[in-house]
């Protein structure tokens, strides 16, 4: 039984609607058959006998004088007349006995059944009786009736009216009735499941509906407290849409209590980092919120900032391109982190750098752009310095050169002037020609001296911050002006490869011509180096190219000295890294060109077989239109 | 005339060198390189030789030592860069009259050719 009370709590609700209004009707439909079946059967039963009675009476009255006469063979004729026709087939039997109970006349066809006329005995006081009575194969309703004559009673009439008759139009009526029931069932049981079809499919879209919801809280699995998933909980569909529902709001709940104190977390890190943040409009660059270091570092109050464009603050330019444009054209997908970037702080004038990384969000349901500047002021002048400081170096090693060639103009200038005092001295006349003559050189020489200095200064001049569109072979032909004589003098060949149709690259004049001069030296230190060794013969050359190579702009410096042994070749653009005797450079010179190179987006691979040579390939990308 | 060679790959200095020596009373032969400057020699066997020690090819050490293998007698002068003490040693030890640095000052040269002649007539 428990079972049975367990199976049936644990079935689905539609089951449950199912099988108990189905239990309703089956129960419902029996109670009535079994009433109708017993006002049908009494009353039928009542009308039969009362039918036998009608008979029994009749042959009563008719009998009456044959019974007296004592006729018996007429007695025998009305009894069978009587159960003529239609009756035969309801009628089992008829007889009449006398009032000592002897068989006056039946219709028996074989002999009277013993103890039949005693079977039914009226009692004194009823008018007459019926019982039923078993003969031969079947039973029947034996009805008896008194005869009178006056109020003398003459004799009994019993008619047996055949139960099998009764029972099979019971039956008959039965079997109409289950029918009928059955057909009733049938019905019910089709409209009960659709009824509770339609009843509960809803619920169990609202469970499938919030287990759902609670999935896709990222959660993984929809639990609560560790319980298993309420889709594997039992019980019907509203159990599980309870259960579910439960599970939903515990998991909302937690996963608001999750958002809240993810958002917290944020919002803190937001407000004390010491990272300026901005929250710009993707498209436009407003300011819609800027944390506290923000204002801090660019000196502006929270209002002043708000509403404002983030354009407004300094040349922002990301992979060549105005900030604003890029904004314009769509963002790109994912996070994006600009090169340096120079923006001024309110009433300053000294330029300060950030390096910003830029990442795509939503805020307050517009297409947000989160901002975060880095401040690399500090190192962009920490980088400017070491840059200068070894170029100064540079120069230092250049000045020997310099001062050769600073020599030579004031040499003729020196001759020139000497020759016109030695004259003078002399009190001879200088002829007009000869005067002009050195009066020319002097000039000339004069222009060349100030234009070895012109190049010094430019060469030492502090580099400024913005970058600038330059020709690649514009530094080339400056270093070359500096120390193509010390070439010459160094017996090295120098073999120029220039593409005059490059485009323009962004870098800056000086500091190219630094890097020239740093990569033609470390050439003539080779050179030199293989010129005192014992294998020192063959040409010697310093080869310099341009040319374009898919979409970079390619330099390159070869040599045909010594030679980097393949074991230190990765370690030549480490600062420090040096293979002078101590005191001899500091290791610097690679390292910085290394810093350079890279921060005009350009690369530099070096190529070398020992006792062949060296060869440095630099390469830019092109600057945009 | 005393005859004046000078060796120096500077085209000015040639100019003016030959302006102010000829003003001393030299007759003047110039030549731009080393090579040049020797075939000059062999030809017209100039006795005073002025040359610049740092030359494109041929160096004037170079030059040094062929004039002096072809007529040790010959008075060669090295002109040095200012303050090249090392060069101008290394000049003395093949043989080199005198050195004179850039640029060059009309005392420094008049008694550098003086000497030259000195040691020319008393040979």
């Amino acid at each position: 039984m428990n079972i049975i009370i367990k199976k049936f709590r644990e079935a689905s609700l539609k089951n449950k609607m199912f099988f108990s209004s189905l239990t309703v009707i089956l129960l419902l439909s029996f109670v009535i058959a079994l009433f109708t079946r017993w006002v049908l059967i009494s009353s039928l039963t009542e009308e039969l006998v009362m039918r036998g009675r009608g008979i029994a009476e009749r042959i009563a009255d008719s009998s009456r004088g044959y019974i007296l006469t004592e006729d018996f063979p007429e007695l025998t004729h009305l009894i069978f007349e009587a159960r003529l026709g239609l009756r035969e087939s309801l009628i089992a039997y008829i007889f009449i006995v006398d009032t000592r109970d002897n068989v006056m006349a039946h219709t028996f066809m074989e002999t009277f059944p013993e103890g039949l006329h005693t079977a039914n005995v009226i009692s004194p006081q009823s008018s007459h009786s019926t019982r039923l009575v078993s003969i031969g194969e079947g039973s029947a309703y034996d009805i008896a009736m008194p005869i009178r004559e006056g109020i003398y009673q003459i004799g009994t009439v019993h008619v047996g009216i055949k139960k099998e008759h009764i029972d099979s139009l019971i039956s008959k009526l039965r079997t109409t009735f289950v029918g009928f029931l059955s057909f009733i069932t049938i019905f019910f049981f089709a409209i009960s499941h659709m009824l509770s079809r339609y009843i509960t499919r809803p619920i169990s879209q609202l469970t499938e509906i919030s287990n759902e919801i609670c999935r896709g809280q990222g959660m993984g699995e929809c639990a609560s407290d560790g319980n298993p998933l309420s889709e594997k909980y039992s019980g019907d569909e509203v159990m599980q849409l309870a259960h579910s529902f439960n599970n939903m709001t515990i998991q909302l709940s937690r996963s608001q209590k999750e958002l809240k104190e993810s958002e917290g977390k944020y919002r803190s890190l937001f407000n004390s980092g010491p990272i300026p943040i901005f929250v710009l409009d993707r498209q436009t660059l407003e300011i819609l919120d800027a944390n506290p270091s923000a204002e801090e570092t660019y000196g502006y109050l929270k209002n002043e900032l708000h509403g404002n464009y983030f354009t407004d603050f300094g040349q922002f330019e990301y992979e060549g391109r105005n900030l604003a444009e890029t904004a314009h054209k769509g963002w790109p997908e994912g996070y994006t982190l600009t090169e340096n970037v120079r923006y001024y702080r309110k009433g300053d004038n000294r330029p300060k750098y950030i390096r910003f990384k830029a990442c795509p969000a939503e805020y307050k349901e517009r297409q947000a752009l989160i901002l975060a500047a880095t401040d690399i002021t500090e190192m962009v002048e920490k980088d400017a310095q070491l840059i200068q400081a070894s170029k100064m170096s540079t120069l230092g090693e250049m000045s020997a050169g310099v001062a050769h060639e600073l020599n030579q103009p004031l040499n003729a200038i020196k001759l020139g002037n000497e020759y016109l005092k030695t004259m003078v001295q002399e009190g001879k006349t200088i002829p007009d020609e000869d005067l002009l003559q050195v009066a020319t050189e002097v000039s000339n020489q004069v222009t060349r001296a100030s234009e070895i200095i012109n190049r010094l200064r430019e060469f030492g001049r502090k580099t400024d911050f913005a970058k600038e569109r330059i020709d690649i072979s514009t530094p080339v032909q400056g270093v070359l002006g500096m120390i193509g004589r010390q070439l010459q003098l160094e017996n090295i060949a120098v073999q120029l490869d220039l593409d005059t149709n490059l485009p323009k690259i962004m870098a800056h004049n000086n500091r190219l011509e630094q890097v020239l001069f740093n990569l033609i030296t470390n050439g003539i230190d080779a050179i030199n180096r293989k010129k005192a060794s014992i294998e020192g013969d063959g040409p010697h050359v310093i080869r310099i190219r341009t040319f374009r190579q898919k979409s970079r702009v390619v330099l390159s410096v070869e040599d045909t000295g010594t030679g980097i042994p393949k074991s230190i070749q990765e370690k030549i653009f480490e600062p420090f890294f040096t293979t002078k005797e101590v005191g001899k450079g500091m290791g610097l010179g690679l390292s910085i060109i290394y810093g350079i190179v890279k921060d005009y987006g350009g690369d530099i691979n070096v190529e070398s077989k020992e006792g062949l040579g060296t060869t440095f390939t630099l390469s830019f990308p092109v600057a945009p239109n | 005339m005393e005859r004046i060679l000078i060796i120096d790959d500077e085209k000015p200095t040639l100019a003016m060198s030959r302006l102010f020596l000829g003003a001393l009373g030299y007759s003047v032969l110039t030549a731009e390189n080393g090579p040049a400057g020797l075939e000059i020699f062999e030809r017209e066997r100039p006795r005073i030789i002025l040359t610049d020690i740092k030359m494109p090819g041929m160096d004037g050490f170079a030059v040094l030592k062929k004039i002096k293998q072809t007529d040790p007698r010959a008075e060669v002068i090295v002109i040095t860069g200012h303050g090249d003490v090392d060069l101008a040693k290394r000049a003395l030890d093949l043989h080199a009259s005198d050195f004179i640095h850039k640029p060059i000052e009309k005392e420094a040269l008049e008694a550098a050719l003086k000497k030259a002649e000195e040691r020319l007539r008393s040979a």
